[in-house]
């Protein structure tokens, strides 16, 4: 249940997927031994940003290259724009590479790598991040640790609201989703809370079902 | 004036009990918003955004901008009291406007921003609504490079002024121009990067963007440091805010400093208020230390009267360049020109030909939402202070509700259900590692128009990339754009200096 996207090539951004779903994974079975200090945000020279760009690069370059193109009768084609953003795309993240690898070596400068924890880059763009205690440029706050669990969680009640909406209906999927998501930030009056979810399930029912007319799934609850 | 004319016109629009209703309903929204911090007025645009396409149209832009507003009404009271800005647009009004809190002048300090929002606003819109016909004239002589200019001005000056690196803005370009990119080429029909998916042959629905990125990855980013949030402490508000006479002449200078801070920033595209806010308190803070009697540090009422002004001075203007040049300056403007085009309007020089009745509703309903605020805000500012009490997981967990809702009713589909989860989580880890989401928006909406205006540029040169900037205002437009990253790369380099000393 750690996995947050929908598996397989079904749905189309998967280009930008394995970045994505690795950083998350890499980053929790970092996170598992706890580290008092550790910094809350990436740490120096992470290369996720760079990795998930270059993901984007890596399915331009596909488009473009697979790109069956009906010319256009006069001025540039349709490869065209896609060329120029071809190349701002890996411009850019070969920069993003360069820009880690320099705050890495300012970092370990600065003597911070924890003994052991990741000081050798090993894997590549795609690589673990390094959790770097202390010390960190940035600007969200100090001394908090990344929850990677809670956000898993959140992604993993909503991948499951989407699977089971049709099948069981707005007022249970909604349900589900709303007592999930409490419950994945921390809310601890479980029964409460589906109340609360219930509640809130069936106003949206009645309100932008009944009300406005959108139209919601009824589900198993429509054979009654 | 003819625009007077056409003003009136809209106020007979914007005045009918349904629509008033929708202001109302959208000022109430977008204050809500606004005082619950990390949620900001582009989110709450984004996710009213389906829903209000059971409505018709005029009623729910006329929401659309009171929610816009609203935000940046609300988000100062939060700062205020609590010293934690609903918003980045309200860090600077938090600074000096929590010190007059702590020092027992709360309401004071609400009522100042309160009326500081209201003036810069009012001035800008005033603006807006005397300039936009002269300046949709003057545009309406502007060809695809003329356009073409105004996009790459509204790119390079996000990239590089938002993000704290040039690279992440670019990063965030390259995501939005990528995304920007999916679906049927409009000018020859190629299908491009759909992967073979048939419900990408539209592209990528700019709801489920901005919905992803802004909404759904907020709710998974506050997941992720639950564990430092905090708990809030309040300051007791004693008394109606209200302001006396001298405080009032005390502040009245800064207000209108602050709108003239505000104006011209929202038609330069900078990511919103954040820049014009702190010049004005920078400004009054400078013209403070020469008093004999320096406030700031101590809760000086400038310091939040300046800020607050140039804040929805901003966002004025910001409506009026959306409007005329469907050019938006901010994540927000973005999302509203998404809701403009699913509502099949155009923005452009040619709005106020082709939608004048909208558009003009539109501008009068801006007035209209400004004293509905005024009146929502000033004595209430207390109350809404209340709504910090909604314990944070049913904040995000509705949040998530109303996103999945949104999305599945906009088109049914369980396709975009699990592009909104994918977009969620790299919404996530743009927030995670400071990339800036404006340029994101931009590029997704503003992408397609600079490609359509860049190719019809040169199929008429026959090639010739000189005609990109052959006309006098494509030349304005490229030299202010010069002038504007050299002011930010002389900014970056100085305030790296700092650091280092």
């Amino acid at each position: 249940m750690s996995r947050p996207a929908p598996g397989g090539g079904s749905h189309p951004a998967s280009a930008d997927e394995p970045p994505t779903d690795e950083r998350l994974d890499d980053g929790h079975l970092a996170d598992e031994p706890p580290q008092a200090l550790a910094a809350p945000g990436p740490s120096p020279g992470s290369f996720a940003v760079a990795a998930v760009v270059a993901g984007f690069a890596l399915f331009l370059t596909y488009g473009l290259l697979t790109l069956d193109a009906v010319e256009a009768e006069e001025g540039p084609g349709p490869a065209f724009v896609p060329t120029l953003i071809v190349v701002l795309a890996w411009f850019t993240t070969v920069g993003l590479v360069v820009d880690a690898v320099r705050q890495r070596r300012a970092a370990a400068r600065r003597g911070t790598h924890p003994a052991g924890a990741g000081a050798a880059p090993t894997g590549g763009t795609t690589g673990a991040p390094l959790q770097v205690p202390g010390t960190t440029e940035d600007r969200t706050d100090e001394g908090a640790r990344t929850d990677w669990r809670s956000a898993l969680l959140v992604a993993a009640a909503f991948a499951t609201f989407i699977v089971v909406l049709q099948p069981l209906g707005w007022i249970l999927a909604g349900t589900w989703l709303f007592w999930g998501v409490a419950q994945a930030l921390g809310s601890r009056r479980r029964l409460f809370d589906l109340g609360v979810a219930l509640a809130i399930a069936s106003i949206v029912q009645l309100a932008f079902g009944a009300g406005l007319g959108l139209n919601l799934p009824a589900g198993v609850l429509g054979a009654f | 004036m003819e625009a007077l004319s056409d003003l009136a016109g809209g106020f007979s629009t914007a005045l009918t009990p349904m629509n008033l209703v929708y202001v109302f309903l959208g000022a109430l929204l977008g204050t809500a918003v606004g005082v619950l911090p990390g949620l900001g007025s582009a989110m709450a645009v984004a996710l009213l955004l389906p829903v209000t396409f059971a409505l018709d149209p005029t009623g729910a832009l006329i929401m659309l901008a009171g929610v816009y507003y609203g935000g940046l009404f609300g988000d100062s009271i939060t700062g205020i009291l609590l010293n934690t800005p609903g918003n980045s647009s309200a860090i600077a009004t938090t600074i000096e406007g929590h010190k007059m809190a702590l020092d027992g002048r709360a309401s004071q300090a609400l009522a100042t921003s309160a009326i500081g929002a209201f003036t810069g606003g009012l001035i800008a819109t005033t603006v807006v609504a005397l300039g936009a016909p002269l300046f949709a004239s003057l545009a309406s002589a502007f060809g695809p490079a003329e356009f073409f200019a105004l996009t790459a001005f509204a790119f390079v000056a996000i990239a590089f002024v938002v993000a704290d690196s040039a690279l992440k803005g670019l990063a965030a370009l390259v995501i939005g121009f990528t995304i920007g990119v999916v679906g049927i080429d409009s000018q020859t029909g190629t299908v491009r990067y759909t992967l073979g998916v048939p419900q990408l042959f539209d592209g990528v629905g700019i709801v489920v963007i901005t919905v992803g990125l802004l909404a759904l990855g907020e709710v998974l980013f506050v997941a992720s440091r639950r564990r430092h949030v905090g708990g809030d402490k309040l300051v007791a508000v004693r008394g109606r805010p209200f302001l006396s006479r001298a405080e009032f002449r005390e502040a009245l200078p800064a207000w209108l400093r602050g709108a003239g801070f505000g104006v011209p920033f929202g038609v330069i595209p900078v990511g919103g208020s954040e820049v014009p806010t702190f010049l004005s308190y920078g400004t009054e803070r400078r013209l403070d230390a020469r008093r004999r009697n320096p406030m700031f540090g101590r809760g000086a009422i400038r310091g939040v009267a300046g800020p607050e002004a140039a804040g929805n001075a901003t966002a004025g203007t910001a409506m009026g360049a959306l409007i005329v040049l469907a050019l938006p300056t901010s994540a927000t403007a973005a999302v509203l020109l998404g809701a403009f085009q699913q509502f099949g309007i155009q923005p452009g020089p040619l709005i106020f030909e082709r939608s004048g009745e909208v558009a003009w509703a539109l501008i009068a309903s801006l007035f209209v939402g400004l004293f509905v605020l005024l009146v929502l805000n000033l004595p209430f500012a207390p109350l809404w202070a209340k709504l910090l009490v909604i314990p944070r997981p049913y904040l995000y967990a509705g949040i998530s509700v109303f996103a999945g809702l949104g999305i599945y009713v906009s088109a049914g589909s369980i396709v975009d259900l699990w592009l909104l989860l994918l977009l969620g989580l790299l919404g996530f880890l743009m927030r995670r590692h400071d990339v800036p989401l404006a340029p994101v928006l931009i590029a997704v909406i503003l992408g397609p128009i600079a490609e359509v205006n860049l190719r019809n540029t040169l199929a008429i040169s026959q090639g010739d990339l000189g005609a990109l900037a052959a006309s006098p205002a494509t030349v304005v437009v490229y030299a202010l754009l010069a002038v504007v990253v050299l002011l930010a790369v002389v900014g970056k380099i100085r305030s790296s200096r700092g650091a280092d000393v």
